[in-house]
């Protein structure tokens, strides 16, 4: 019973992992670590996708147009990388603990995020193309 | 008869631990490869691009982190077949945290990068 009647103070800092539950089978946290490494790469695959988007193209005639196709790809690859940290850590936690895996939105996010990048570009490709040679 | 934990070993073994290892090992070389090769095509197109200065630091900046990344995801795959061996490490919790923050340092370089004008 806590004294004073207010909330229990959040720790300060999360509990190691090898400091949770039990020690799952090897080939399921090197499973997860592998999944976390092919998010990364994704992310930075988007990342790459982005910048030479917003770099190497040809000059639209709609002045940020290869802006606003590459700017959106680069945050989403952002965006996927430090998720892809975070449902790496829920899934050793849920392994360690023999509970169910969390439902992850990361496929969700990448299929929104691409499919709204690609109406864009088709928006701008019709609007303000590339320059004539 | 209760159907066994998810998370129980399989009854009959299909692979030993160590194949997982090797599997864990090539994806830390494969991610370790694309850092090294996305800084390296960064600063390969856009050194010459642009003489800006904080472009060509925001250039180095892709160019350490990549590398960064690329070095000790290539350390992490040295022990990953070792360590599923003898079961010793097998969370690294910080090399993965140092590899999301080597990809947001390399993310946000790019947002930088792609706002500045280029020369054509």
């Amino acid at each position: 019973m806590t004294q004073g009647g207010g909330a229990q103070p959040r720790p300060k800092r999360r509990a190691p992992l090898d400091q949770v539950g039990t020690e799952p089978d090897v080939r399921f946290s090197y499973a997860n670590e592998r999944t976390f490494l092919a998010w990364n790469r994704t992310s930075l695959a988007l990342v790459v996708a982005g910048l030479a988007i917003a770099s190497l193209l040809p000059e639209f005639e709609l002045a940020i147009g290869r802006r606003l196709i590459g700017v959106p790809l680069i945050v989403l690859g952002a965006l996927l990388a430090g998720a892809s940290h975070r449902r790496w850590r829920a899934n050793e936690v849920a392994m360690r603990l023999r509970q169910p895996l969390p439902r992850s939105v990361l496929p969700g996010w990448l299929a929104v995020g691409v499919g709204i990048a690609s109406a864009v570009a088709a928006v701008v490709a019709v609007v303000g193309g590339p320059e004539g040679p | 008869m209760t159907a066994p934990s998810p998370w129980e070993p399989a009854l009959e073994e299909e692979e030993l631990p160590g194949l997982a290892g090797e599997r864990t090992d090539l994806a830390w070389n494969r991610s370790s490869l694309s850092h090294a090769v996305l800084a390296a095509a960064v600063v390969r197109r856009t050194w010459s691009q642009n003489d800006d200065v904080t472009a060509r630091v925001v250039v180095l900046c892709v160019l350490l982190a990549g590398a960064g990344v690329s070095l000790i995801a290539w350390w992490r795959s040295q022990r990953v077949t070792r360590n599923a061996i003898d079961g010793s490490g097998l969370i690294d919790e910080g090399t993965l945290r140092h590899v999301t923050i080597g990809a947001l340092l390399t993310a946000g370089a790019a947002l930088v990068l792609a706002a500045l004008p280029f020369e054509e």
